[in-house]
């Protein structure tokens, strides 16, 4: 599992960073001194699983939180008890852990940790994307942090991979689901989706405007792969 | 041992036997807390409740690791009441901060 540390507190870094030696699952893949560093970090990286002080200057660990695109797992590591009381709002906030950490307070939360991204990925190999008809319409049940959403599948404009997950962009909302596109296009109508590029799926009735190599659907620009564009413009002419 | 004497407890715990682990937390330690120290004092000298607050906030880790339990009690209620514009926990304080530079200095400790 990738992580990284996120405190301004050089101390808890090194201490974060060497707790993590006793667990060879966890691969501490950066240490940063605030939150957004942290932000920035993660616009170019994934990862698996975040240690997050709550009490930093001018951007705090809340704030992040709520800044966070994705429902990457976080335990919170910070010296006020009072911060418990927000971060358990939060799902993908796993532990909340107070400095001086204890060891094995830290351990436990490790493994709640371990165990969800297992439970995750379980929950994937039984197929956490399921289609049902319903009076002529046709949804999507999602699987996002334990809670099925459903989804009308007219509704989904685009679909893109992001690394273990996918993203489902529809006209209302974003969804976040551990799963991969090959998985999820088993499931939708061929005659109203295709997968154009290998990290995009896309709702043919959304299209705004075709470029040579790209699409416009609302304000997003998707790339077409040289080998599906022949496809496209054929499904396209029977449309 | 005394409550509120810094130690090694706490890091030895960590490090199972790494000293690596132990040299490095103390290096950073002895880096840090003279810097924060003399910051704390001049935000308090020129009443920025706020800022000194903030560096409280800092020199509270250094308890924590040092495992003076009282002392990082204490600070909490410190950077509270500054934060308050108080200085109610001032002296007190002060008690704790002499502690650690003592044990900075000498790089002596008591452990059990």
């Amino acid at each position: 599992m990738k992580c990284i540390i996120i405190d301004d507190e050089t101390t808890a870094r090194v201490i974060v960073k060497k707790l993590c030696t006793n667990h060879p699952e966890l691969d501490v893949v950066a240490s940063l001194e605030s939150a957004i560093e942290g932000i920035k970090y993660l616009n170019q990286h994934e990862v698996d699983l975040i240690f997050l002080d709550m009490q930093m200057p001018n951007f705090n660990g809340m704030d992040f939180v709520q800044t966070l695109k994705f429902q990457t797992p976080i335990i919170c590591i910070t010296g006020d008890p009072n911060f418990a009381v927000d971060a358990f709002e939060y799902d993908n906030i796993l532990a909340y852990i107070l400095k001086p950490i204890d060891p094995k307070k830290f351990n436990a939360a490790i493994q709640k940790a371990i165990s969800k991204k297992e439970s995750n990925k379980e929950s994937n190999v039984q197929a956490d994307v399921e289609k049902e008809e319903l009076s002529g319409n046709k949804f999507l049940y999602v699987n996002v942090d334990r809670r099925l959403i459903k989804i009308e599948m007219s509704s989904i404009d685009i679909i893109e991979a992001k690394g273990d997950y996918i993203l489902i962009k529809t006209s209302s909302k974003n969804h976040t689901v551990h799963s991969t596109l090959r998985k999820i296009e088993e499931k939708l109508p061929g005659h109203l989706f295709l997968k154009v590029h290998r990290s995009f799926i896309i709702n043919l009735q959304s299209i705004i405007d075709i470029e040579d190599n790209s699409v416009l659907i609302n304000r997003d620009v998707i790339p077409i792969s040289r080998s599906k564009k022949p496809e496209l413009m054929e499904r396209l002419n029977l449309l | 041992m005394m409550i509120g004497v810094p130690n090694l407890i706490y890091i030895r715990e960590l490090s199972d036997g790494d000293e690596t682990f132990v040299n490095e937390i103390l290096q950073v330690i002895h880096d840090e807390f003279p810097k924060e120290l003399v910051e704390y004092k001049s935000a308090l000298n020129n009443q920025k409740f706020s800022e000194a607050a903030k560096l409280v906030h800092k020199l509270k880790h250094k308890f924590g690791v040092l495992n003076v339990k009282a002392g990082y009690q204490l600070a909490i209620e410190h950077e509270k009441a500054l934060k308050n514009k108080s200085l109610i926990h001032v002296n007190e304080f002060e008690k704790y901060i002499s502690s650690i530079e003592h044990f900075l200095m000498s790089n002596q400790s008591q452990e059990i």
